[in-house]
């Protein structure tokens, strides 16, 4: 990673840019079960929509940094279950405690007749953790809850601390952080990604592929007749190599983490690997197109993300020997140089890449040795350490 | 249109998606980047949040060059699918959907292929304000829709004489067939009989051509408003040899063009 020294710059965008072959698949299909296309610069490619490749990081993400998180109305009644099930709490006490947890916080509350289970009226939408925590709080307040009533009406009051479970309500995951609340709350509490993923799209234009099929029926073949099959149909599929893009607002993912440089670290670095390589999982099991990619740019920027799309507007031709991967690095390595020079250089704090390449493209600055190697300096680059 | 000072924006991407009427699942796109669209952009690079004023952006003028108009793309996004179901859409009453109905289909509409060249003309330090941020911008700009993220220059420069050079810029469209000129299409908010000396027998755009209803009034999450705004319509027969290609072709082509007006798209003013 050639980073410049002097400039001063704050860097504020992290861009990775993907080059990689994905063998015969279908990642992402439409209502039809058709593979996904684009028309680009004439030509029609293949695309893998932004929200598919972003859930496949994100599942990723998640079961690496073994973060969930849960959107519920029923934060007390899931701490009473943890109580009960796995701290042997006795189902009255637990329940108890449950109500008193949802009805602690500054969120209006509701009881059900039934039940009488509390539930809050809006979402808490909080990383799985918060029930163990919330759970924690029970225990310390153990001897309060068993002298406590139960809730039975909206204008109860909880035995718990309210600006305590408030605080473990507003802790947020590092998914959240990441990739923002993905749908509308009921409440006025959103928060905005910080990460910009955009849809993939193969650098050439490719034609989609009709599989016929049918399956063979065991009893039939068993009695020789071979007039038949069980069952027919067809199934679409393509082959390509495939430009993905993704940036990370570095001060919006600080300020969603109130300021946490060691947290916006880790959660840049982890989204930044999930991002490289995950893959979404459509039709796995028929074409196992596990691939790595070919090649990973990353260009930690002051002034603005940057997409190289336009590297790929014009379709890319196979190389002489045939392939695409390889004119795709190339396409990819001049257009940078282009748009870069265009915008006068400015702007590229440090620059880097990775990848499978023989060659030695100068233009995206310097080569990692390895993925985790080029995410390492990235990040480094990105969040400077104090005294560096 | 005597010369006016504005800037020049290159609005150009894969895909983009300019919503004009979108509710609920059936998300939609105009033809041509829409005036709202466009100012949250503006927005979105001055760091302005949701419900914050917008007054002064929503003064300037937008005129619109379609280099290439594009092809409509529907999508389909599915939510919620294969989860269990504490991770599905929460319905109004807090519920969870029936396992079977889990899943909600959007149809999300986008313009493939596009390319538009954008003119904003209006008070002198607002233009300056809105070019700095362009250059250096609060949040990563999109074109619609945060997965549609622009072909970097977003920025061309900012101009003295703004709509001669919006007709004159390089086009980013491929050169096809034997043709003297090409047709090319101009979308306004304002009348549009002074972008070019009328061409015989064409409408000069001086008349309204309908109606959009993308003239914001908030951005406010849950009191976002538009007002509907004459649209004007004009299409000018330009030069063939103008067409400059594709990507890095393009990008060359406008290097050169720019070279003498402006030392360099999104660079500080010499």
């Amino acid at each position: 990673m050639a980073a410049k020294s002097g400039t001063g710059a704050v860097a504020r965008f992290v861009d990775v840019h993907v080059v990689q072959s994905v063998p015969f698949a279908n990642l992402n299909r439409d209502d039809n079960n058709s593979v996904k296309t684009v028309s680009y610069g004439g030509a029609e490619r293949t695309r893998v929509s932004s929200q598919s490749w972003k859930r496949a990081a994100r599942t990723y993400f998640q079961e690496r940094m073994g973060e969930a998180a849960l959107r519920t109305r029923r934060i007390g009644e899931r701490v009473a279950r943890l109580l009960e099930e796995e701290r042997d709490w006795p189902a009255t006490l637990a329940a108890r405690a449950g109500q008193h947890v949802a009805a602690g916080s500054s969120i209006k509350f509701e009881v059900d007749g039934d039940s009488a289970a509390v539930t809050t009226n809006a979402m808490v939408y909080v990383p799985g953790s918060a029930v163990a925590e919330l759970a924690d709080l029970a225990e310390e307040f153990r001897g309060v809850l068993e002298a406590a009533k139960d809730v039975r009406k909206p204008s109860d009051k909880s035995a718990l601390p309210k600006d305590r479970i408030d605080a473990v309500l507003r802790s947020r995951n590092g998914v959240i952080n990441l990739f923002g609340r993905m749908l509308a709350e009921v409440d006025d509490a959103g928060v905005d990604g910080a990460v910009q993923v955009a849809h993939a799209l193969t650098t050439h234009g490719t034609d989609i592929e009709l599989d016929y099929f049918s399956a063979v029926d065991d009893v039939t073949d068993f009695w020789g007749d071979t007039t038949g099959s069980a069952h027919m149909g067809h199934a679409e599929f393509s082959a390509g190599v495939f430009y993905r893009f993704a940036t990370i607002d570095l001060k919006e993912l600080a300020d969603n983490l109130g300021g946490d440089l060691a947290a916006a670290r880790e959660l840049a670095a982890g989204f930044t690997e999930a991002f490289v390589l995950s893959l979404p999982q459509a039709k796995k099991t028929a074409t196992a197109p596990h691939t790595i990619p070919d090649l990973v740019h990353i260009a930690v920027r002051s002034d603005r993300p940057l997409s190289f799309a336009a590297a790929f507007e014009k379709p890319v031709r196979p190389g002489r020997e045939g392939g695409y991967s390889e004119p795709s690095r190339d396409a990819l390595a001049k257009y940078a140089t282009a748009a870069n020079t265009l915008l006068g250089n400015r702007g590229v704090v440090a620059a880097g890449w990775a990848g499978t390449d023989e060659k030695n493209p100068k233009e995206l600055g310097e080569r990692a040795v390895s993925f985790p190697a080029l995410i390492d300096t990235a990040i480094a680059a990105a969040y400077p350490q104090v005294g560096q | 249109m005597s010369a006016e000072a504005g800037l020049l924006l290159h609005l150009a991407g894969p895909l983009q998606s300019w919503g004009e009427r979108s509710k609920f699942n059936e998300r939609d796109t105009a033809p041509f980047p829409t005036r709202s669209g466009v100012i949250g952009l503006l927005a979105c690079a001055l760091g302005r949040r949701r419900g914050e004023d917008i007054d002064d952006l929503a003064r300037l003028s937008l005129t619109v060059r379609a280099d290439r108009p594009g092809v409509l793309l529907r999508d389909l996004h599915t939510v919620g699918g294969g989860l269990p179901a504490r991770h599905t859409v929460t319905t109004a009453e807090g519920k969870k959907r029936p396992a079977a109905a889990a899943t909600l289909l959007s149809h999300r509409y986008y313009l493939a292929d596009a390319v538009f060249t954008a003119a904003l003309t209006g008070p002198a330090d607002t233009l300056r304000t809105c070019a700095a941020a362009l250059r250096e911008p609060f949040w990563p700009p999109y074109l619609g829709r945060r997965s549609c993220p622009p072909e970097g220059p977003l920025l061309l420069g900012e101009f003295d004489d703004i709509h001669r050079r919006l007709v004159e810029l390089p086009l980013a469209r491929t050169r096809r067939g034997t043709a003297d000129t090409v047709p090319v299409v101009f979308h306004g908010d304002r009348p549009l009989g002074g972008l070019a000396p009328a061409e015989t027998g064409a409408p000069d755009g001086n008349e309204a051509a309908g109606q959009v209803n993308d003239q914001p009034l908030t951005f406010h999450p849950q009191r976002r408003a538009h007002q509907s705004r004459p649209r004007y319509q004009r299409t000018l027969h330009l030069p063939a040899e103008r067409c400059h290609g594709l990507g890095t072709d393009y990008l060359h082509a406008l290097a050169a063009y720019l070279a003498p007006h402006t030392p360099r798209p999104e660079s500080s003013p010499a």
